[in-house]
């Protein structure tokens, strides 16, 4: 002992009490002293026999005894030690001590303290070496230890902690608050360690168990591995598991771990009276109660009966939890400690009951098993049965399958009836069959009002529906039921391939069914059966009508149908054609044998038509058939020809018409029709005749008014010597003025006769009455004075010009009194005497103005036609019969790019129609022209720089006066670009169909294994089926998101919220979203420091950077880094349109890169570089079209700028002020 | 009975995966997974199989061309085909006619149904 030592700790003691007067502390002084002497005489405390096992003690609870190992040569400093540590110490310390190492190792081999307060310098060995040996001796065990020294060195300091000591305490500073605080710290940090390994151990202990019984089916060993790590665990003497037999309490150990073999109790039945109440403990374990008894004698709660059975097993304390099964008691888990009583602690209480559900898992577990197992033998039993009767079955289709299935199923099952119906309508069904121990009786019909019926019918999942009550009220109009007492009814919907119910399968039974479950089965296996088969033959029915129907439409219409097969030259032939070829039906059918057929002049023809169809002609034909009784047929012909994947003939199928009616009606009609037409030249010669006489009749009328001129001048001439002849010709003259003045009165034309002066000699009345005038007043008037403004100087000229002219004709306007103007033809002659003197003019007047105004009207339409063809945005094309151009109109100069000079003329086949097509509108030209088919065409047509454009046409035939085509008139519209942008609608919306359908896929077929209950939710394969399933919802989401979002960008529905906002806000948004992605995925994100405005809609923005940014992200390496810029830039001087500043955001990345030809497309919908992108990717293909409308919405502009293998860079602007500010300054 | 083996052709995981479960939880059928057309003929050409389930629409190379490749090797050219396809316009299936196919299954399916259609295509009973 040290002297300084307890100077300095007197000192000490001085310091902390200085309250205290110099007379206490001596006195306090000797009070310890004599202390020491007392102590030193119980030398044999150090000899106290402890348990070697150590239980864990829990600081919080005081009353926990803790055994302190002093080791301290200084007896001063123990007595002081063990003073502070006892008194006024809220804990419970027992203290060890030894002045010497030696002996203190000594003690440690048979007991363990608690904690070690160890002098560093002691005698023999120090502190750090009896550490050491300890560790040698004692190797599992680590007791905490606190080193104490006066030596207040750093280095021993570490050097003790290096050790395994757990604090070190300078002796010249101990205080009673201070080794306490320093005893208390070190025994809780060893509480804590402790625990925490307890705390694993137990982890393990269960994860190993829970292991265990996901591998194994086998109860005993689960439990034995169970019961075995548990003992070890709780080091207690025995734990079981006890299994209950009945209510009352009764039950088995049916497994044990034990210490010692003879405190074994396997496979005791315990039927203990002392089990009272037993309803009401075990009700109490039933809703969890645990059981934790630390010492049975004294725990008064137990009855004395009850104490001494447990004394009979050796049980002190024990530690009881239930395993319940669904709710029932199945057993408990017990653990008894034998030999000592013993304190639970709550993480042993927790232990076991975790352990006590690891064991309900694995009992529930194997329970399943055994019924799956068990449940799957007798499903193989049953299958075996019904593959045996399925097959017998399958070889009896086309017998009565329905018969010999309900009396199989009669036969198997033992049933009364076996009854299988067919749906006639919504209320009534009739039985196909009917089996009565296994004899078919009469069928019968049902009534569907009985409401079992509409169930059966109304549950198509393949469900049977089983009645076994009261069924007499629910058939109360079903004779079998009604009169044979049943009592089970079991019957199942036939439902066809779109799940329609079209029958029904019933069992009924007189009394309950033994094996109601095997009968469920085979109603399940074989209701599917049938109803595929009442559905073959429903279809069959359907299909022998319909040929039925066919056959005698064919009849009726003296219509046939044909094959031929050229490959093999087999022709077939359809009942009617047989008919309409007057053959009789047993005749053997070839190629030759209808060829041979066929008229003799038509033979020739029909082969080389038959050869064009094969070549890929219509086959479409009219020809005479010589009927064996010489009698000729027409018979028309259809055909199409067949082609192989090559394009060579291999068949062809057609139709046969009878059209013999038909041609004698159209001969007969041409027959009329030569009868009508020899009838119209007959009165057209007569017309030509009569007019003929006509005209003869004028010429003369004109010659004998010059005759009579010339007999008035004879008479004046000769009056006096032919007074007789005179009187004879004025007679004459008289009869024959008379004549011709009632042809020139009731002439419909105007009759003028002007004399050699131009004045007027003679007017008929039909002229005074064109122009609206009396005779008396036009005879006074001149012919000029009645001739309209426009046409008096030619007139005058012409008059000038007549002496010459003997005959002329021309158009004349004449004014009507009324001030109308009138058109005329006149046709003028000359009127002269014998010698030839001019003696005046007579006109003949015809009234035009009719013919005038249809000539103006024509003239007018054919203006406004050519107006129309001008200005119209359509193609106009007028072709002859050979297919040269007549006319183009301009639009179609302007589609074309040729000018009309350039096309009129030329081939249209040859000129524009692309080599590919032209074989086809060839084929298609003559026909428009034959058959005025193909009113509306489309194909493709070369423009002069030689690209193709798709137009539609509409053509009209063009005629002559006989009906016969001349050409074709063709309206075409340019629908080149119409048709690409239809072709990529119809591609986005497969590509759309496609990219929803994926994961409704997913989803559906994950569900319906959940809803199927084909898997089990809680196993692997359910787990996986749920997680595809929330994979599938989550990218659907994504994608109907995404449409949404561009949709209502493209069609305007998003108006953006402009408002100016700083890109640091906008950034830390962005970067926000998007910081977990870029930690998992290993990439540093560069970000700009400085910050600028912009007017934006924000929330736009920041979704263009998280979209470029998490693009960016996917597709970097790891460890790699990104870099975003935000940089300003002026409008570039050469830019007139754009004077706008704007912000350019740049957003580069160290990926793969982008090839060239994607630069553009990428931004395009659905457009990713490789398609697996969207997927794997966790991308929907829309993200980039989203970027691209957004930013062009803000008017700004988005690009990439890329490398393949070295990064990309996605740049976008946008503008720094408002556009409508802009351009209002501009 | 010698267990089937069906090989699932589709460039999406989930699909490919929910099959595979399906197959094998309805039918007990064993199933071999491709996520492409060449990995597809790879595994066809090593391992013996009965059937092969064919995605129409993936990249690179898409069912149609996967399709006329099996029929063109050999070895492989045998096996019958179901092509699986989301097309459900009559202008984009009557590719399908000219083909020499075993049948289409059309997406999205139920797995029951999916196993029925495929046993009524390939008479598997």
């Amino acid at each position: 002992m040290n002297s300084n030592n307890v100077r300095d700790f007197k000192i000490d003691l001085v310091i902390e009490d200085h309250e205290k007067s110099k007379e206490q502390l001596i006195a306090e002084l000797a009070e310890l002293r004599n202390e020491i002497l007392a102590l030193e005489q119980k030398s044999l405390l150090s000899e106290t026999v402890q348990e070697r096992s150590r239980p864990l003690i829990n600081f919080s609870e005081e009353e926990g005894i803790c055994t302190i190992l002093m080791v301290e040569d200084s007896e001063i400093d123990r007595t002081c030690y063990r003073l502070f540590l006892t008194r006024n110490s809220p804990k419970n310390y027992q203290i060890v001590e030894f002045s010497n190492a030696e002996d203190a190792l000594i003690w440690c081999i048979d007991h363990v303290a608690d904690i070690m307060l160890i002098d560093y310098v002691l005698p023999g060995m120090n502190g750090l070496d009896f550490l050491s040996e300890l560790q040698q001796q004692v190797r599992h065990e680590r007791t905490p230890c606190i080193i104490m020294t006066n030596q207040a060195e750093q280095e021993l300091a570490i050097q003790s902690l290096k050790s395994g000591a757990k604090d070190f305490l300078n002796k010249g500073k101990m205080t009673p608050e201070g080794l306490n605080r320093a005893v208390t710290n070190v025994l809780q940090q060893s509480y804590w360690i402790e625990e925490q390994e307890l705390q694993r151990e137990r982890q393990n202990l269960v994860n190993m168990i829970a292991y265990s019984i996901r591998q194994s089916f086998e109860l005993d060993g689960i439990f034995e591995f169970t019961l075995n790590e548990l003992r070890r665990l709780l080091q207690c003497d025995r734990v079981l598991i006890y299994q209950f037999q009945s209510i009352n309490g009764d039950g088995k150990i049916i497994n044990e771990s034990v210490v010692d073999p003879a405190l074994s109790l396997l496979g005791q039945e315990i039927t203990d009276i002392c089990f009272e109440k037993s309803t009401e403990w075990v009700e109490l374990y039933r809703q969890g109660r645990i059981c934790s008894i630390e010492n049975i004698e004294a725990d008064s709660s137990l009855s004395a009966c009850y104490q001494q059975f447990l004394k009979n097993i050796h049980v002190q304390a024990k530690l009881v939890v239930p395993i319940v099964q669904e709710k029932h008691l199945w057993g408990l888990l017990i653990a008894h400690q034998c030999t000592a009583t013993r304190h639970w602690t709550v993480p042993e209480i927790e232990l076991l009951n975790l352990l006590s559900m690891q064991i309900e898992i694995a009992i529930q577990k194997v329970g399943l098993q055994q019924q799956a197992q068990k449940e799957r033998q007798e499903n193989r039993e049953i299958e075996k049965t019904i593959n045996y009767i399925a097959s017998g079955l399958v070889a009896k289709i086309g017998e009565d399958f329905f018969q010999l299935l309900i009396c199989y199923l009669s036969q198997i099952l033992e049933v009364d009836y076996v009854c299988i119906a067919e749906l006639t309508n919504a209320q009534t069904a009739e039985t196909l069959a009917v089996c009565h121990h296994q004899q078919i009786i009469d069928n019968f019909e049902i009534n569907l009002k009985n409401q079992p019926y509409s169930k059966i019918l109304g549950s198509k999942n393949n469900t049977v529906q089983i009645y076994q009550n009261n069924l007499q009220d629910l058939f109360f109009e079903h004779k079998i039921i009604q009169s044979s007492n049943i009592h089970t009814f079991l019957g199942i919907c036939l439902v066809d391939s779109s799940q329609k119910a079209i029958g029904f399968l019933t069992i009924l039974h007189s009394s309950s069914l033994e094996n109601i479950a095997l009968a469920e089965k085979f109603l399940k296996v074989f209701g599917s059966r049938a109803g595929a088969e009442l559905e073959r033959q429903q279809i069959e029915a359907k299909l022998r009508k319909s040929e039925a129907d066919l056959l005698e439409a064919q009849r009726i219409a003296h219509v046939g149908h044909w094959k031929w097969n050229k490959n093999i030259n087999e022709l077939w032939w359809s009942e009617e054609v047989y008919h309409i070829f007057g053959v009789a039906l047993k005749q053997k059918i070839t190629f030759d044998f209808f060829i041979q057929q066929i008229h003799p002049l038509d033979r020739d023809r029909v082969l080389q038509e038959t050869e064009a169809a094969l070549r890929g002609h219509t086959f479409r034909t009219v020809y005479r058939l010589q009927w064996p009784n010489n009698e000729t047929r027409f018979i028309k012909i259809l055909g199409k020809v067949i082609f192989d994947k090559q394009g060579n003939a291999v068949a062809m199928r057609g139709v046969v018409l009878d059209i013999t009616e038909l041609k004698k009606a159209e001969l007969e009609l041409q027959r009329v029709n030569l009868g009508l037409e020899e009838e119209v030249k007959a009165r057209m010669n007569e017309l030509t005749t009569v007019h003929q006489k006509l005209q003869n009749e004028l010429c003369e009328r004109k010659q004998i008014e010059a005759e009579k001129e010339e007999s008035e001048i004879f008479y004046s001439n000769h009056l006096e010597k032919e007074l007789n002849e005179k009187q004879q010709i004025a007679e004459k003259l008289k009869e024959s003025e008379i004549r011709y003045r009632r042809i020139v009165e009731t002439s419909s034309e105007g009759i003028w006769q002007l004399d050699k002066n131009k004045k007027t000699v003679f007017v008929n009345p039909r002229m005074a009455e064109m122009l609206g005038y009396s005779v008396e007043e036009i005879t006074k008037l001149s012919l000029l004075d009645l001739i309209d403004e426009t046409d008096k100087e030619p007139v005058k000229y012409l008059i000038e010009q007549r002496e010459n002219n003997l005959i002329s004709q021309y158009d004349l306007q004449f004014r009507r009194k009324n001030g109308t103007i009138m058109w005329t033809m006149v046709s003028a002659r000359s009127v002269v005497d014998e010698e030839g003197k001019y003696l005046g003019r007579l006109k003949m007047i015809t009234d035009i103005s009719d013919r005038k105004r249809a000539e103006a009207a024509l003239q007018e339409f054919n203006r406004r036609w050519r107006s129309v063809l001008d200005t119209i945005q359509m193609i106009v094309v007028e072709l002859d019969k050979y297919g040269n151009v007549e006319y183009v109109n301009p639009f179609f100069e302007k589609v074309f790019q040729f000018s009309s000079e350039e096309v009129l003329g030329k081939n249209w086949l040859t000129t524009f129609v692309p080599a590919h097509s032209s074989e086809e509108i060839e084929i298609v030209f003559e026909e428009i022209l034959k058959n005025e088919a193909h009113s509306h065409y489309e194909n493709p047509i070369l423009i002069k720089s030689g690209e193709e454009r798709l137009i539609t046409w509409r053509n009209s035939v063009l005629k002559d006066n006989s009906g016969q085509p001349t050409g074709l008139v063709a309206i075409g519209e340019d629908i080149t670009e119409r048709n690409h942008l239809e072709q990529m609608k119809s591609e986005f919306v497969s590509i759309v169909s496609h990219e929803l359908k994926t994961p409704l896929t997913a989803i559906q077929a994950s569900l319906s294994l959940l809803h199927e209950k084909i898997v089990d939710p809680n196993s692997e394969e359910g787990e996986e089926s749920i997680s595809i399933a929330v994979d599938g919802v989550d990218r659907l989401v994504r994608l109907v998101n995404d449409i949404l979002d561009i949709e209502r960008l493209r069609s305007g529905k998003i108006n953006l919220k402009k408002i100016y906002c700083d890109t640091q806000e906008i950034i830390k948004k962005a970067i926000a979203e998007i910081r977990q992605l870029a930690e998992r995925s290993n990439v540093t994100i560069n970000l700009p420091s400085c910050s600028l405005q912009m007017y934006a809609d924000c929330d736009r923005i920041v979704q263009v950077l998280i979209n470029l940014i998490s693009n960016a992200i996917k597709f970097s390496p790891m460890h790699s880094t990104i870099d975003l810029l935000v940089e300003s830039r002026m409008p570039e001087s050469t830019d007139k349109f754009n004077t706008s500043s704007s912000l350019l955001f740049k957003v580069c990345d160290q990926g793969r890169g982008i090839a060239a030809q994607h630069l553009e497309t990428v931004f395009e919908r659905f457009k990713q570089i490789d398609a697996s992108d969207s997927r794997d990717k966790e991308g929907t293909g829309l993200g980039l079209a989203i970027c691209r409308d957004i930013v062009e919405q803000h008017g700004g502009k988005i690009w990439v700028e890329s490398v393949l293998t070295q990064g990309s860079t996605f740049c976008f602007s946008i503008p720094t002020e408002p556009l409508e500010d802009l351009i209002h300054d501009q | 009975m010698i267990n089937k083996r069906v090989l699932i052709v589709d460039d999406d995981l989930g699909i490919r995966r929910i099959v595979q479960i399906s197959l094998k939880a309805i039918a007990n059928w064993d199933v071999l997974s491709a996520g492409s057309g060449s990995e597809g003929i790879a595994i066809a050409e090593t391992e013996s199989i009965d059937a092969i389930l064919l995605d129409v629409m993936m990249p690179d190379m898409d069912g149609i061309e996967t399709f006329a490749k099996i029929k063109e090797n050999p070895n492989i050219q045998s096996v019958p085909i179901i092509l699986l396809t989301a097309k459900t316009k009559v202008s984009e299936q009557k590719q399908f006619n000219n083909i020499a196919i075993a049948g289409v299954i059309m997406k999205p399916f139920k797995a029951p149904a999916l196993v029925d259609q495929i046993r009524s295509i390939l008479n598997w009973n």
